[in-house]
């Protein structure tokens, strides 16, 4: 049997386990502590044995050790970017910052949000404004392929003051009129058929009193 | 600046520090197979948690990377607890419906599958059978990670990674052949 044969009728062992089976899968801080290398080599191989064969696990894994990859790579790049280019960057970033805002300012459609990506849910109303007390329709434009939309507002602690769930464009959740005048944000999360997930970017809204 | 001004100069600041540090990750990612889908909810994370700081659009603009990347770690462990507990809901729910249902038996194999699924089963036992310090090693090899990545993850120097990962896969050959199974040795292992 050759390693290739072996690989596939490994896969096949994995696939036929039990998903979420009956043994205790490590907590999330073990799988962190795997993908900082942190604690015993002991505890790391104990955890990296579970999770290799958890298909789960693996996923938590993948994700966690991304982040930390990431985040190594950039403090790096950061630390050596200031070394060397302090001055120069800092007046640089400035002038990109104010250049890139100025742009993004002056495009910026009063009733419009585009999203970060071509792929993203483009918000339509309500603009940065609305009454407080009365119905409010949020819209935006159809994402393809999407076979439900999920609405979120926020209040300014970041907790979810009205939400909705619809297979339409726009949504007027009731919770939105019981509301106190203030700030708010609101975002607009697409799921397409074969699963993606796409969202908008977090539009402030500020609810006036009358 | 007015308040509105201010609110929109902060959702810039939010999105262009989420927008850097999720391209790293995705860069990253790349090479672990890591599933967009949980990135994009881990990032979602991050900004509400930005927004929470209350911080203004200058000191978002400042926010280092190591306090994004902390905030982007903690907020992935608040997903992945999120996630297993509405797994767990998931598997109780189907529990109290399915109680007393039996699970389906499998369709009729012909004898070909059979065999398959017997050398299947070996395959899975046999690898139950390697040390514990070697069988995580094993399982990421034949799960297809390179010796270089095996390495990293641990930490480990490309020399203790190929001897542990050699024993590992000797153990499996000599568990398989006792139990009548043949295997070449892997050249790509050793």
């Amino acid at each position: 049997m050759s390693d290739e044969r072996l690989r596939e009728l490994y896969t096949a062992a994995m696939a036929a386990r039990p998903r979420g089976g009956e043994t205790a899968h490590p907590s999330p801080e073990s799988i962190a502590a795997l993908a900082r290398r942190e604690g015993s080599e002991e505890s790391r191989l104990a955890t990296l044995d579970h999770v290799m064969s958890c298909a789960d696990c693996r996923r938590e894994l993948d994700l966690l050790r991304s982040i930390e990859q990431a985040g190594g790579a950039l403090g790096s790049a950061e630390r050596q970017s200031s070394r060397r280019w302090f001055v120069p960057a800092a007046l640089a970033a400035s002038l990109l910052l104010a250049v890139g805002v100025g742009s993004r300012l002056l495009r910026q459609d009063a009733d419009t949000t585009r999203g970060g990506s071509e792929d993203a849910v483009a918000l339509i109303q309500p603009g940065s404004s609305a009454a407080a007390g009365g119905r409010i329709v949020f819209a935006w434009h159809p994402v393809a392929g999407a076979s439900r939309y999920e609405l979120e507002l926020l209040d300014t602690s970041g907790g979810v003051a009205a939400s909705a769930v619809t297979r339409d464009t726009s949504a007027s959740p009731a919770a939105v009129e019981q509301l106190p005048p203030g700030e708010y944000r609101w975002w607009v999360r697409a799921t397409t058929s074969d699963a993606r997930a796409l969202r908008s970017d977090m539009r402030s809204l500020r609810l006036t009193g009358r | 600046m007015t308040l509105p001004e201010a609110e929109h100069n902060l959702s810039l600041a939010v999105e262009a520090v989420v927008t850097r540090f999720g391209a790293m990750v995705r860069q990253v990612g790349r090479r672990y197979r890591l599933d967009e889908a949980d990135l994009d909810e881990v990032m979602q994370e991050v900004r509400i948690r930005l927004w929470r700081a209350q911080r203004t659009s200058e000191q978002i603009g400042e926010v280092s990377t190591s306090y994004v990347y902390r905030t982007a770690s903690s907020a992935a462990l608040d997903v992945i607890r999120r996630r297993r507990s509405r797994r767990a809901e998931h598997h109780q729910s189907i529990d109290a419906e399915d109680g007393a249902v039996a699970l389906a038996e499998p369709a009729p194999d012909p004898h070909g599958a059979l065999e398959g699924s017997e050398v299947v089963r070996q395959v899975a036992q046999a690898i139950e059978t390697i040390p514990a310090s070697r069988r995580p090693v094993v399982r990421m090899y034949l799960a297809g990670h390179p010796r270089e990545e095996i390495a990293g993850l641990m930490g480990w120097t490309e020399g203790k990674t190929r001897n542990l990962l050699y024993r590992g896969l000797a153990d499996l050959r000599d568990r398989l052949q006792a139990m009548g199974v043949g295997w070449e040795r892997a050249e790509e292992a050793g």
